[in-house]
């Protein structure tokens, strides 16, 4: 079995959206609320799309902007400037 | 026409590895003398790679809306009465020991990032330390402004850093960080940014956090997930940091692996005092120790070991008797403050029936067989009005300095102890993970400052110990410590929820200390 790779958002205005849109592009992930927080996790690799990110928020998105909001993260991570991956090698 | 702007890595490149440049009249030996006497070997530092590629400027501009966000949050928790709103007034006595044992490890985690990031020859390297120093001076101000309110209206949180300096039990935070940052560069960056941050910290700010938030603490959790929000870069700098150092030479790999254990059973020893604040202080709760245990160290670590693999790094020594203890260090250390509460700045107590119900429910291997009996027996004292104080000195474990009263790996019942001489003088641990750590450099560790030799030097006044916890520790005898039970701050909870608010406990004390219901201002 793949190891999970996971990130946890502060539960705001701001994350519900990318965790809607992390939803969107990862199938196989799964989303878990606990208070205050949501946590995604994945087998193996998750991946965030500035362009789904910009289409639920309904604005423009930085992907650096999402460390206002991250709580933890686990795995290697690869930030560009449109994509923000989580992945075990 | 406007310039096109750089992409990220270019931005990167521009304002963080261009700010380095070759020395011309000093020799580089002479500028990073440090960077050679731990035995690392560093061939090529353009390889160190900082995957959030974060320049000044953005890192300037996402904080200030982080802090933005925070004290508008702290403004309104107090402007709106927030502390009489928690679940619990036990519940405050968590954020006394997180103010005195947490808070001073930022201050400290500061001081160890400048000074680290001084003493590195690799720009990146460099650039990401100075930020991480930043950040943690700015999780011990939020700490500090947070729980200035709570100090208005409670006990124990009037003198934190005085007590981070003296106080026994807080001898078991500042003495891991006193260990590392007296380390060298590179293991200071192991113990820190990676056994503690990547494999540890979560335990501390994420399940602990969102209990603070089911607790109806908003500030703490704001200030908790604020502080987290950087510590997923600090996260990735500890796992970037272990690659990178693997990589550069094959000769790091063992060097690397010895710190990881040990760093590793540091960091997990220090974690028993957030067990216990999980499974015993937090009175709605979000999931017990155990069970953050299997979350974020098993299934994470185990992901995250299994990646190091490919470098010959293989999980640290001691890992199973760690996962045993998941089952019974909270309890232990519960037994061990609820005895010694008469020395402490917060206050303790018995769980209640549903708490020990809850207890019983969550560690159905080890709770009703060892640790509710115990606290049943405690209880019933208790209710016959002889409350149990332990009026002798604990014998401390020479590494971790938490009291000898963890049992062996494969026998709950039996005292864990291992001893070892140097130069004629006897010295005591707590465990085989502590006793190893010990005799690679006994000569480090027999320099401990462990406070209860120090009372009975002679060396913390008093001559006894309520003297020393009057004089020298400055904790308030009958407001600060004992019983929470009919103490002036569980009276004053009561006079603000006369209808009742948190929890009814079964034993009462009819000893209690009795003193003033003022709240105290800051010394």
């Amino acid at each position: 079995m793949n190891s999970l790779v996971y990130i946890a958002f502060q539960d705001n205005d701001n994350a519900r959206y990318i965790v809607e849109a992390i939803a969107q592009d990862n199938p196989h992930a799964e989303i878990q609320h606990q208070p205050a927080m949501i946590r995604v996790q994945a087998p193996g690799r998750l991946e965030i799309h500035r362009a789904t990110v910009e289409e639920k928020l309904g604005r423009a998105w930085d992907v650096q902007e999402m460390l206002i909001d991250v709580i933890t993260l686990g795995g290697n991570v690869e930030e560009e400037d449109d994509s923000f991956v989580l992945h075990w090698n | 026409m406007a310039a096109k702007r750089l992409n990220q890595k270019d931005r990167y490149r521009c304002l963080t590895r261009d700010l380095g440049w070759e020395p011309s009249y000093q020799t580089r030996e002479d500028i990073f003398p440090y960077e050679r006497f731990e035995g690392i070997k560093i061939t090529d530092w353009d390889k160190w790679e900082d995957p959030f590629r974060l320049t000044m400027d953005a890192y300037w501009k996402y904080q200030a809306e982080k802090e933005k966000k925070l004290y508008a949050i702290f403004d309104a928790f107090s402007q709106n009465n927030g502390h009489t709103n928690i679940s619990d007034a036990r519940y405050v006595n968590a954020l006394k020991l997180f103010l005195s044992g947490v808070t001073p490890l930022e201050y400290q985690a500061y001081q160890g990032f400048a000074r680290v990031g001084r003493h590195f020859g690799g720009t990146g390297a460099r650039v990401a330390c100075q930020m991480q120093a930043i950040d943690e001076l700015r999780h011990v101000q939020t700490q500090i402004h947070a729980m200035s309110h709570y100090n208005k209206h409670f006990n124990g949180l009037h003198d934190f850093a005085h007590m981070h300096d003296r106080v026994w039990f807080l001898s078991v935070p500042k003495s891991f960080f006193e260990d590392a940052r007296t380390a060298g560069p590179f293991e200071f960056l192991t113990a820190i940014s990676f056994s503690f941050e990547y494999v540890l910290t979560n335990l501390l700010f994420v399940p602990f956090m969102s209990g603070a938030a089911y607790n109806g603490d908003m500030a703490t959790v704001t200030f908790g997930f604020s502080a987290q929000s950087d510590e997923a870069r600090h996260m990735t700098l500890g796992l970037e940091v272990i690659k990178f150092l693997l990589e550069q030479h094959e000769d790091n790999v063992p060097i690397i692996q010895r710190w990881i254990d040990k760093w590793f059973w540091r960091g997990y020893r220090l974690l028993t005092l957030v067990g216990m604040m999980m499974d015993y202080m937090l009175p709605n709760k979000v999931m017990s120790w155990a069970e953050a245990w299997e979350v974020y160290f098993e299934q994470a670590g185990g992901a995250l070991f299994k990646d190091l693999e490919r470098y010959g790094i293989r999980p640290p020594k001691y890992v199973e008797q760690a996962n045993i203890g998941k089952e019974h260090i909270s309890h232990q250390a519960w037994s061990i403050f609820y005895q010694y509460s008469q020395a402490t700045n917060f206050h303790t107590w018995m769980p209640t029936d549903e708490e020990l119900d809850w207890l019983s429910a969550k560690y159905p291997d080890s709770f009703d067989k060892i640790y509710r009996p115990r606290f049943e027996h405690w209880r019933a004292l208790q209710e016959k009005g002889e409350r149990f104080y332990n009026p002798t000195l604990p014998m401390l474990c020479q590494i971790c300095q938490i009291p000898l009263s963890f049992t062996e790996p494969d026998d709950p019942n039996t005292l864990s102890h291992r001893s070892a001489e140097y130069e004629g003088e006897r010295y005591h641990f707590c465990s085989d993970g502590c006793c190893d750590i010990f005799q690679y450099e006994p000569v480090k560790y027999v320099q401990a400052w462990l406070p209860v030799h120090q009372i009975l030097q002679g060396n913390c006044g008093g001559a006894d110990v309520e003297s020393v916890v009057r004089d020298y520790y400055n904790i308030h005898s009958g407001q600060d410590n004992f019983e929470y039970q009919d103490s002036p701050e569980h009276r004053r909870w009561q006079q603000w929820h006369p209808n009742g608010k948190g929890a009814a406990h079964a034993p009462m004390a009819d000893h209690a200390p009795q003193d003033t219901d003022t709240p105290r201002k800051a010394g």
